[in-house]
């Protein structure tokens, strides 16, 4: 596949700025919560949320609604889809940039 | 261009350093060091007393000088076992309410603890003996937990080496003192991500400054002075500056708005 084929097979799920945020964040860690996530990724409330929701609809993503101590808390990871679809996408960004910068690309 | 590697670290590293940030494990860590700082203190204090107890009280005395050593591996044992939910405990009333909840270390991949482990002497030593086929049995993983509470027990200075000179003994004791036991390793192992940040989190400052302040001041005196004075100066030193992060964290992160 050539560069920009490799471009137009981009996941377009994660290729989203905030939902490639998220995922960044959740890759690094094994879970968090959204008050973190809100806070390290600069999203609203409001955008974070909706951005959970598309990544949890692609089953990329697994929210769960718990409690530490009296402290209600809605942790989020990644799912094992996610993880590879993840994966996959960073794959194909890096053989991209890799053509961009006159290296060969990494199978 | 993107590069995804550098923002997977950074988010990596300040998931890290978000752990220690509010400076609780430093408080609980350095509260665990006074906890046994005091046990000892009881022990040598129940040596000091013992010729001068009267035989009615005898008894009591020999009771409380059998239980205070069981004491200090029980709370050695309990805090190795729990450190990381005491932690949790009060992180879930003071730190996720203002800046969230990120996972504990327990739940990070595996690190390189092991390499960190046997980077000390004692923890060579240990993993050593860790490594020795005899200990592969469930019989033998048993003996291999008795050794290595007997190592603590003497490390501790219950067990005095009294076949080293006093001077030597005192370095000595200090050095295997060095490492914290296993799982506090562990803990803050997941948590080191480079070498600076692996000084920062095993307080390695702390430990120097502690052994200049015994053998500075301990040079012609009994090593157990010593080994007492090494378990109280990290234990004030770490809540000092627990304390002083966790002010300046609260100060920073006030309360949000419901």
């Amino acid at each position: 596949m050539t560069a920009p084929q490799e471009l137009a097979a981009l996941d377009r799920v994660i290729h989203e700025p905030a939902r490639l945020v998220i995922m960044t964040l959740l890759w690094a860690i094994p879970e968090a919560d959204f008050l973190y996530l809100q806070r390290e990724s600069g999203l609203t409330q409001g955008n974070l949320s909706s951005h959970l929701a598309r990544l949890e609809q692609a089953r990329y993503v697994l929210i769960e609604k718990t409690f530490k101590g009296k402290y209600p808390l809605t942790i989020c990871s990644l799912t094992g889809k996610g993880r590879e679809a993840f994966q996959s996408y960073a794959q194909k960004m890096r053989a991209v940039s890799d053509v961009a910068w006159g290296k060969k690309p990494k199978k | 261009m993107l590069e995804p590697e550098p923002a997977i670290e950074q988010a990596d590293h300040r998931a890290k350093d978000y752990w220690l940030r509010d400076g609780i494990p430093a408080l609980v860590f350095g509260a665990a060091y006074i906890v046994l700082f005091l046990e000892v203190c009881t022990i040598f204090a129940l040596l000091f007393l013992h010729p001068h107890v009267g035989s009615n009280w005898l008894w009591l005395f020999n009771s409380a000088f059998v239980a205070s050593p069981v004491a200090v591996i029980w709370s050695l044992v309990w805090f190795g076992l729990w450190h990381e939910d005491i932690i949790e405990f009060i992180k879930s009333r003071i730190t996720y309410p203002r800046t969230g909840y990120v996972a504990p270390p327990s739940y990070w991949k595996k690190g390189d603890e092991e390499e960190e482990e046997a980077s000390t002497l004692p923890g060579a030593v240990l993993r050593w003996i860790d490594r020795l086929p005899i200990f592969e049995s469930g019989l033998g993983r048993m003996v291999r937990a008795c050794l290595r509470i007997l190592f603590w027990v003497w490390v501790l200075g219950i067990f005095e080496p009294s076949w080293l000179p006093p001077k030597l003994r005192l370095i000595f004791i200090c050095m295997l003192a060095l490492p914290s036991p296993s799982r506090f390793r562990k803990f803050r192992s997941k948590l080191a991500y480079d070498k600076r940040q692996w000084i920062k989190v095993h307080d390695f400052p702390l430990y120097v400054l502690a052994v200049l302040v015994v053998v500075l001041l301990l040079w012609k005196q009994h090593p157990a002075v010593g080994m007492v004075l090494f378990l109280l100066s990290p234990g004030l030193l770490l809540m000092l500056g627990g304390a002083i992060d966790l002010a300046r964290y609260l100060r920073c992160n006030p309360l949000p708005r419901t």
